[in-house]
């Protein structure tokens, strides 16, 4: 089975966003980065299951040139491959545009199934992999729990979990496309003295944004930033407490008190 | 080009899903102000009882009827859906930011060629131009968007921002269509529904509950919790990242995923707030936000917040309850 994971580097969302004196993008420069946390799973998920039904499992991801960051991470947990869609930085790209540009390069090998985390955590769109299998025009299932591959039918059994403990059983043909819900799994430990080593050796396939852009009909953004807010709820109603542990303790107590919840 | 807006309904399980009624009452208001219509559209087998529950609410309901409708999928809804769209020719396709919304959202609105806008907690027009707003940074940014002129948009919308009121709508005005499905040709077959597990604590009947979240760290710590937990007399519940990594059982999850808690008393410890966690306990009656990052958007939905170390706090509150106990 020939595997191909979606990876996706983020900021590291408790880190404070600094919207930028235009109103409208963001400064993230030296924010931490990593791997978004919904395709660690992903990748988890793939490399299971090349181990246990044969194959290999590749990593993909498109952004500017830290993003090689979370294809390091990919090669030093297991993947066979890694091919880098190099983006000019500080670039925004929409996901529409992301979307098309992940599915042309995709095309170009052979797959039997790609794999994407549910959400990015700084965005949480949940748009690019149900995107991505329309265009690859292949079937989808998202938010998906449990994968078992049917060798003799060429399909995968799937359970994709919805909501309050409901949970959705599919059966889809290869080649197909699952989003990946975390939880499916344990991502593996990788030691950094691992990435190190594969940082310094291993190789990764570069390939350019505007490249593959004219390669086809350019697609063309679909949204446009009119401003960025820090989120002021309409009527904030938290009375935080103040002082030492102890006061605060003190304070809570009266007031949980004299609610009468307590 | 009409001037509509078309809701998709969701149900499952012989009942009407609760974002239908959010969507129908709130988009519905929403429709109004701008002077559109809203219309819905159901998509189910036997499922009379709830077109008729619906058809009120909205101006017009589309019943679409088939045997491999009675269940969700993202393949018989989206060639159910096509013919119809085309054909009721909405200006916006409305559904819920829901795990039927994330799965078939963005492949219906590439399949129609319009600009798709996930999870928005807003929209408006300005002119003929569709402005949404959306959270970022798990709540801690809200972002204002122009979307790109198309013949028409597709939105999802974050349940739990409008009331489920049952809104009376319409007369009723419901239009059975029966779609042609080329089943033979479907690579996604549904396999059944699962029920939720019997389970053994039922956290959605303490009085209190005593939440916990990432913030945390680790396992070993948990014990600071549960003696909070103790000496107030609530249960544990957790988000979905220490159910996860397996420090409590599945049953302890609040959240879109888990259960819906609306304790008298719900203490958030190591709780950034995202949304799918808080639709599973914003309405509690007294909640109390314990996190060292006083942006957390937790704090937003909070009545008592305290920035700080959550080792450090719990056991000074857990002390204080202890030497009344
Ligand atoms: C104000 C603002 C400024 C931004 N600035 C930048 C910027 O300067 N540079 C930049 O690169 N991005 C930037 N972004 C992010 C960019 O817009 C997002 O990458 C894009 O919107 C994708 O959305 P998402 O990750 O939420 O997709 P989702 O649909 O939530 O992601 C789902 C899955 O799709 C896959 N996926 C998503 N994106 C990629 C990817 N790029 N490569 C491989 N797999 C992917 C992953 O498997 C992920 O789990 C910015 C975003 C905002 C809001
Ligand atoms: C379809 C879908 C369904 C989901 N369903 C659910 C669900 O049912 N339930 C659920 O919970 N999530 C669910 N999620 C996940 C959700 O999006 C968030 O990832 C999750 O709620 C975050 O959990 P958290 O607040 O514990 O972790 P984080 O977001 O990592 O927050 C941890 C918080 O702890 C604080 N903190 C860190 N250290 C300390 C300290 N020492 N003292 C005090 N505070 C500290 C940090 O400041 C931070 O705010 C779902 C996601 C998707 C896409």
């Amino acid at each position: 089975m020939e595997i191909i994971v979606c990876l996706r580097q983020t900021a590291i969302i408790k880190e404070e966003p600094k919207v930028q004196s235009d109103g409208k993008t963001l400064d993230l420069s030296g924010f931490n980065r990593h791997l978004n946390e919904w395709d660690a799973y992903a990748l988890e998920e793939a490399l299971l299951l090349a181990q246990k039904y044969g194959g290999d499992a590749s990593v993909i991801s498109l952004g500017p040139g830290e993003a090689q960051e979370v294809l390091f991470y990919g090669l030093a947990a297991g993947a066979k491959r890694a091919i880098h869609i190099l983006t000019p930085d500080q670039q925004h790209i929409d996901n529409w545009t992301i979307a098309n540009v992940l599915a042309r390069v995709i095309k170009k090998g052979s797959f039997d199934l790609v794999m994407t985390g549910v959400q990015a955590e700084d965005d949480g769109c949940a748009e690019i992999g149900a995107t991505l299998a329309h265009l690859l025009g292949i079937p989808h299932a998202s938010l998906v729990m449990r994968v078992e591959y049917e060798q003799g039918q060429n399909a995968v059994k799937v359970d994709r979990e919805l909501e309050a403990g409901y949970v959705d059983s599919l059966r889809l043909t290869l080649p197909a496309l699952l989003t990946i819900q975390t939880g499916i799994s344990q991502p593996r430990y990788i030691s950094s003295m691992r990435l190190r080593r594969f940082k310094k050796s291993a190789t990764i396939t570069k390939v350019s944004f505007e490249d593959i852009v004219s390669e086809g009909e350019g697609p063309s953004p679909r949204e446009e930033v009119l401003g960025l807010y820090p989120y002021q709820p309409e009527a904030s109603q938290v009375e935080v407490l103040e002082g030492s542990p102890e006061a605060m303790a003190d304070q809570l107590f009266e007031r949980l008190q004299s609610k009468g919840v307590l | 080009m009409e001037n509509k807006i078309l809701v998709i309904a969701e149900h499952r399980a012989q009942e009407i899903r609760e974002v239908t009624w959010e969507l129908v009452s709130g988009v519905g208001k929403l429709a109004e102000d701008l002077s559109m219509e809203l219309e819905g559209v159901i998509l189910g087998h036997n499922c009379e009882e709830l077109v008729e529950d619906l058809a009120e609410s909205v101006i017009k309901l589309y019943h679409v009827e088939d045997e491999d409708l009675a269940f969700y999928t993202w393949e018989s809804y989206l060639h159910a859906l096509m013919p119809l769209i085309e054909e009721v020719n909405p200006l916006m396709v409305v559904m819920g930011h829901t795990t039927m919304g994330m799965d078939l959202g963005p492949r219906l609105a590439a399949a129609m060629n319009s600009p798709y806008m996930p999870d928005c907690i807003n929209f408006t027009f300005d002119g003929d131009d569709l402005i949404v707003t959306r959270e970022l940074f798990g709540g801690k940014l809200k972002s204002e968007l122009k979307v790109a002129k198309g013949e028409r948009y597709c939105v999802t919308l974050r349940p739990g921002i409008f009331d489920p009121e049952k809104v009376k709508r319409g007369g009723k005005d419901i239009e059975k269509t029966t779609p042609q499905l080329d089943k033979e040709s479907f690579v996604t077959q549904f396999l059944g529904l699962l029920e939720p597990p019997e389970e053994g604590v039922d956290i959605t009947k303490s009085d209190i509950v005593i939440g916990v979240g990432r913030g945390i760290g680790d396992r070993d710590k948990l014990k600071v919790v549960e003696e909070l937990a103790e000496v107030t007399g609530g249960v544990l519940a957790a988000t979905r990242p220490v159910i996860d990594s397996g420090w409590l059982p599945k049953e302890r999850q609040v959240g879109q995923s888990g259960k819906t808690v609306k304790p008298e008393l719900y203490i958030a410890c190591g709780i950034s707030g995202a949304s799918q966690h808080t639709i599973g306990m914003k309405k509690s009656g007294t909640i109390v936000a314990i996190n060292n990052d006083p942006r957390a958007p937790i704090f937003n939905i909070a009545h008592y917040g305290i920035v700080g170390d959550l080792v450090e706090i719990l056991p000074a509150i857990t002390s204080r309850i202890r030497s009344v106990r």
